[in-house]
């Protein structure tokens, strides 16, 4: 079978980089500026890439590397909830199929970022433990954590919803972006 | 074999894991674990890979490729 090359690679893993940074950065824009960031780090380092190994973790290592790199830099500047596309919480109040859905993401975004990761990569990615460990250079037990500590955020997260008027977010003044920066790599 | 018998590459590199019956869900882990967070989780990943890449994403691959 011929050897596909970078671009091809690259050109498969698209759709995946994409939700990927998606769960990072939150932010449409912000997420296909870290692609792009992605892409031409990848392209400079191909020499790099050893053909055979696991091209999807290679890539999905290099963006999120850059977005904690980003992140500690404050290049992710903190914002209001209201000010991110995270969640559009007037329209889900009107629709009853999507609210607990967008609640759901809504959730989602406010847990620290190294736990999306970690959720993510496990419950959506199709790594494995072992994977999302080397891809967040972290040991397996930590993955492990994260995910146990993002389940539990969130049941909590969502069970707080029935208390609360539809509509409004369960941490109203801070940001994910924010929650991601305080979150440090626990 | 177990993750750490895995190798890893210089680069960072991860090899390709072999497929299996849980392969998606990470390897070790159960039907029994995967509950609703898990699914919506999925749910919410799948979203933005359902999408259609924008064509601004695609010229901007084409173009970083020429150049390198």
């Amino acid at each position: 079978m011929a050897m596909r090359s970078i671009r091809e690679e690259i050109l498969l893993c698209l759709p995946h980089l994409r939700a990927f940074a998606r769960s990072l950065a939150g932010n449409r824009d912000k997420a296909d500026d870290l692609v792009q960031d992605a892409i031409v780090q990848a392209l400079t380092a191909a020499h790099q890439f050893e053909p055979g190994t696991n091209f999807k973790a290679w890539i999905f290592t290099i963006l999120r590397n850059r977005f904690f790199n980003d992140l500690r830099r404050n290049k992710y500047i903190i914002e209001p909830l209201e000010a991110a596309d995270v969640v559009n919480l007037a329209t889900a109040a009107h629709h009853d199929s999507g609210l607990i859905f967008d609640e759901f993401r809504g959730a989602f975004m406010t847990l620290a970022a190294p736990q999306r990761e970690a959720l993510i990569l496990v419950a959506a990615s199709g790594f494995s433990y072992e994977e999302a460990a080397r891809v967040s250079h972290c040991a397996v037990g930590t993955i492990k954590s994260r995910i146990s500590r993002a389940r539990r955020e969130l049941q909590r997260l969502t069970a707080d919803d029935s208390a609360r008027p539809a509509g409004r977010p369960a941490r109203p003044a801070v940001s994910f972006l924010a929650m991601g920066a305080a979150g440090g790599a626990k | 074999m177990g993750a750490s018998d895995k190798p890893t590459t210089p680069t960072g590199a991860v090899p390709e894991a072999k497929p299996s019956a849980t392969r998606k869900r990470g390897k070790g882990v159960d039907s029994s674990r995967i509950d609703r967070f898990e699914d919506r989780v999925q749910a919410l990943y799948e979203e933005t890979v359902n999408e259609s890449v924008p064509d601004a994403l695609l010229k901007f691959l084409d173009a970083a490729d020429k150049k390198h």
